[in-house]
């Protein structure tokens, strides 16, 4: 504790240090008299709202789409084959007097609208509501044996049986089940501006998230079942935050709340197995709350030094009632040590930063960033079942993980000329741990920039980074049953040396030609770790070009490919994993018509794989997606107020997937899945959309 | 390199930073600017050449908050167009056809302007909280002026707009863009997102420019299910959520930077199954493996982000 506080000290002094010479030098402004050179405008060529207040759009769009598939239509909520309809507008209202009003909606029609209004008097008072609504469709391939929500059954007359192969029913007992969740959200806000000083902000967020899920659990040690499990979240945060402004000093004081609950206490099933245990039970995610105080604000009175800060108090409290240790009435535990966790988490972040313009050409900046969360839980000891089934009296304290987190980064920038840039700097971080293997780890890095401007057509920047991560030792967290390997050095809290190396090119050819190129390679080695990840390589490159051939024709394209690879050690084993991902993008715009006719075409293309290899046993087969997406579009202006526009959309994905690929709901004699395959489809969609502007 | 060796590096460093900050030499640009003196009509010099037909129109600012004339606040309530683009001096003096005018301020990435004066124009209203962090910010470090991205004059400011946003983001980003195209990713694609839900451009003090207090905090604002504290807490998870997940896209499911079970026997090799190699041998077309295959290691250990089950330690229940 001693040597934390006296770093603390040492770093802050150091901060101090960068900024003490100016700290006397206060700014100073050149008051204009702007009443006397005002005095004789008369704005009288300005626009005068009292003639046209409301200005906006709406549109109408049907279309069409070829195909089911819960892929394609996974966040646009175009899942189903069929027509659609849609809707969208956006309207502005604006007054002499200051009073403005913005409508807005989106995705009406479809299963993702977004409705939005804004508005007020301009300097007094805002108001703003937002609606939205986000449908995941995860999964449309699903098939269980299960009915029901918190409590899922099998049917009447389900066979039991020790593997799966046995369930002589599940054929006929089948049924689809399809995975989706749909996420609502309605913020309320509201904003009061009741000085030059100060201003006063408040605002109410509901969330919904409701739906299915897929998840899997375990009968005793060997046998499980995947269920389509509910899922009923909401979520309301109440915030409130004072703004205070003068010149050369923001501050805000904000109080957060925020509150999560879950319909759902539990998640029971029924055993398909033919163990003791009839049925099983499964905790959710227990209601929690958040309270947090959160004070920010900068100071930019002295001349060339900025100062800035953070400091954020916030708790985590939990106290949901504890389900049983089992529902299996075959086993006895002894009593719950408590019957709720009464679990309070501490969270404290601190930033402060420093920005100093030593010269023109010259700046400094320092970040110092504290964060811990003091995990204040009580322990106890809890003697457990195991998955319902196994009973040995084997019992464990709970870990009430806690972590303090330090981190310093000082940089500094130079401008030789308008030509070349050079910046460096370096960063130090600490992260210490309660109740893990490590309890320091300890990170220094250094880094270094050039960009370089070679004239108005050219410039490019080299970054190279070096870091460097070391533990203080590494225990094996003795309460843990069966213990680690010893061996073990989790990626988190493994020695590590990294090395970056960042490279980008820009080029303006001409005015109508520009195209980026910017490739990185970041390389990781944990050679001192003997079981875990040892090494981790990335490199990806990717350029970008836009080319206006003139005012009618314009064409833009990008390409990008990835490499992420990574070596890891098990016991008697080493694998390899080699992930490659390229993306290709091309689009066109041709104005046939000026100012009446406009046609384009966007083509994307997402690829990638995944090789897993292992030291020992048969190749995998490549885990592979490919998706492929052309969009062509036409814009026809019927008349200043009129406009159609239709587009068709053809896209083709095709993805490989050995985790589910032939495997059917029995295909494992101990898990009883829901039989997903990996999602494949060709897809053809087309929209006419009828736009009004006025 | 041992900690104390590190800390060696570091302390130098800082030291040779320290000792160029007193050695620099500050190069103080030496351009003399025309003298200027401002419009005797304010808004009405300038409108009447900048109107809808001339090749700068302006008149889109009158829809705006920056041309609103009530609001003290507002540019157009001050010094109206003179405000931001300083006085007009000479460039109202009409010239011949084929002339070039006498320059005013002007904004943007091919602006003659220096971006320094033209972000000063900005913040000399915007230093507000949200931008408090600007200077020494790495978009403040790329030389970007607050044109390269928004538009004041225009009816909105296309940074207000998801779809335009995320495009003008990924015009730079063309890593993220390729992430975001990626099978499992966060729906920017889709509109749904923006990257500002996540980050705040004008900069943090936070890594990656975060606009919470932390990566988890932030990822809790949709993800409160998972924001505990609970009784059985997966470590890593109230560590830090990127530990295995990649937020801007992945090619495996959920996010993943990988998939288990090698995923998981990253940081688990205890004796028994979390130890043992599995293999092509455990395919559908050998003997089908429930350590591998379905949700692998989640066939059993559901509760990766931590259970409130009494009986949940090691994740089951």
């Amino acid at each position: 504790m001693k040597q934390r506080c006296y770093r603390q000290f040492a770093l802050i002094s150091l901060m101090g240090f960068v900024a003490w010479p100016v700290l006397a030098e206060t700014q100073t402004d050149d008051k204009l008299n702007i009443d006397d050179i005002t005095k004789s405008w008369k704005c009288k060529y300005c626009p005068d709202f009292s003639e046209k207040q409301w200005e906006g759009f709406f549109s109408f769009g049907l279309g069409n789409v070829s195909n089911d598939s819960y892929k394609f239509g996974e966040f646009n909520g175009l899942y189903k084959k069929g027509t659609y309809l849609n809707g969208e507008f956006n309207s502005l209202y604006r007054d002499n007097e200051g009073a403005y009003w913005n409508l807005r909606g989106d995705n009406l029609g479809l299963e993702s609208p977004n409705i939005g209004i804004e508005g007020g008097r301009q300097g007094l008072y805002k108001l703003n509501l937002d609606i939205d609504q986000i449908t995941r469709y995860t999964l449309d391939t699903s098939r269980t044996p299960y009915s029901g929500s918190t409590t899922q059954t099998l049917p009447g007359g389900w066979v039991p049986a020790a593997s799966t192969a046995g369930f002589t029913t599940l054929a006929t007992d089948l049924h689809d089940v399809n995975i989706s969740t749909q996420r609502r959200s309605m913020k309320l806000g509201g904003e009061y501006i009741a000085s030059s000083q100060w201003s006063y902000a408040a605002s109410f967020k509901h969330q919904t998230k409701e739906g299915n899920r897929p998840v899997a659990f375990g009968f005793g040690f060997n046998r499980s079942v995947t269920l389509s499990a509910p899922v009923d979240f909401t979520t309301d945060d109440l915030e409130f935050k004072a703004n205070y402004q003068q010149t050369g000093f923001n501050g805000q004081i904000a109080l957060l709340h925020s509150k999560f609950e879950n319909t759902n206490k539990y998640l029971r099933w029924d055993n398909a197995y033919d163990t003791p245990a009839s049925q099983g039970q499964a905790g959710t995610e227990p209601d929690n709350s958040k309270h947090q105080l959160l004070l920010s604000g900068n100071y930019l009175g002295f001349k060339d030094v900025q100062l800035t800060g953070m400091f954020s108090y916030a708790q985590l409290s939990q106290n949901e009632v504890f389900l049983p240790y089992t529902v299996n009435g075959a086993l006895a535990p002894p009593a719950l040590p408590t019957t709720s966790l009464d679990g309070k988490v501490t969270v404290i972040n601190t930033n402060l930063a420093a920005h100093w313009q030593y010269s023109p050409a010259q700046a400094w900046h320092a970040v110092f960033e504290h964060s811990e969360q003091n995990n204040s839980t009580a322990r106890y000891t809890y003697t457990y079942v195991r998955a319902d089934d196994v009973f040995t009296g084997t019992s464990r304290a709970n870990f009430p993980y806690g972590f303090r987190q330090q981190k310093l980064k000082i940089d500094t920038d130079y401008k030789f000329d308008n030509q070349i840039r050079l910046s460096g700097g370096g960063q130090y971080a600490t992260v210490n741990r309660d109740y893990q293997s490590v309890e320091l780890t300890q990170e220094t890095s250094l880094w270094a920039r050039l960009k370089h401007r070679l004239d108005n057509k050219l410039q490019y920047s080299v970054k190279a980074e070096l870091s460097d991560r070391s533990i203080d030792n590494y225990n094996v967290v003795s309460e843990v049953v069966p213990p680690d390997n010893p061996l073990m050095r989790k990626y988190n809290m493994a020695d590590r040396k990294g090395n970056k190396l960042e490279f980008n090119l820009s080029v303006a050819a001409t005015d109508a030609l520009s195209m980026n190129f910017s490739s990185d390679v970041a390389q990781f080695d944990y050679s001192a770790t003997t079981i875990g990840l040892t090494k981790s390589d990335e490199f990806s490159a990717g350029a970008d070009i836009q080319y206006l051939v003139n005012k009618d024709l314009s064409f833009s394209g990008f390409v990008h490919t990835t490499n992420i690879k990574s070596e890891q050690a098990g016991t008697t084993w080493t694998a390899t994993n080699d992930d490659k991902v390229n993306t290709l993008g091309l689009g066109g715009s041709y104005q046939i018509i000026e100012n009446k006719l406009k046609v384009g075409l966007d083509y994307v293309h997402a690829g990638s794989s995944a090789a897993i290899n292992l030291s020992t046993g048969s190749p995998f087969p490549d885990l592979t997606t490919k998706r492929d997406s052309l969009a062509l579009h036409a814009d026809y202006r019927i008349d200043k107020n009129l406009s159609v526009k239709g587009t068709y959309q053809y896209e083709k994905y095709d993805e490989k997937n050995w985790y589910i690929d032939n495997v059917a709901v029995n295909t494992l004699s101990d898990v009883l899945t829901l039989g997903n395959t990996a999602p494949n489809y060709k897809i053809g969609v087309y929209w006419l959309t009828l736009r009004y502007n006025y | 390199m041992n900690s104390q060796r590190s800390r060696s590096v570091v302390v130098g460093f800082i030291a040779a930073l320290i000792l160029t900050n007193f050695c620099a030499i500050a190069a103080e640009p030496n351009e003399k600017q025309p003298d200027r003196s401002f419009s005797s009509k304010g808004a009405d010099t300038c409108l009447k050449c900048h109107d809808e037909d001339n090749a700068y129109p302006v008149l889109p600012i009158f829809k705006t908050r920056h041309g609103n004339r009530v609001d003290p606040r507002s540019p157009m309530a001050q010094l109206q167009c003179e405000t931001c683009h300083g006085p007009v001096g000479d460039h109202q003096i009409a010239v011949k056809e084929g002339e070039k005018k006498a320059p005013i301020r002007a904004f943007g990435t091919k602006a003659w302007t220096p971006v320094a004066e033209q972000n000063g124009v900005c913040l000399s209203c915007h230093s507000d909280l949200h931008r408090m962090n600007w200077a020494g910010g790495p978009h403040e470090k790329e030389n970007m002026a607050c044109a390269s991205c928004h538009v004041i004059h225009a009816r909105q400011d296309p940074m207000r707009d998801s779809v335009a946003q995320v495009e003008k983001c990924m015009s730079c980003h063309i890593n993220q863009r390729a992430e975001f195209n990626r099978t499992s990713a966060h729906p920017i694609r889709y509109g749904k997102m923006r990257c500002t839900d996540c980050h705040n451009p004008h900069g943090t003090m936070t890594d990656k420019l975060v606009n919470s207090t932390s990566k988890n905090d932030l990822c809790y604002t949709c993800h409160t299910e998972k924001r505990g504290p609970l009784l059985w807490t997966h470590a890593p998870v109230a560590e830090d959520c990127t530990l295995c997940h990649s937020p801007h896209g992945s090619l495996h499911p959920a996010l993943l930077k990988k998939q288990p079970p090698l995923l998981c026997q990253s940081c688990h090799a205890a004796s028994g199954h979390p130890s043992a190699a599995y293999t092509a041998d455990g395919l559908p077309s050998g003997t089908p493996d429930r350590f591998l295959l379905g949700r692998s290691c989640l066939n059993c250990h559901s509760q990766v982000h931590g259970s409130n089950h009494p009986s949940g330690v090691k994740l089951l229940r």
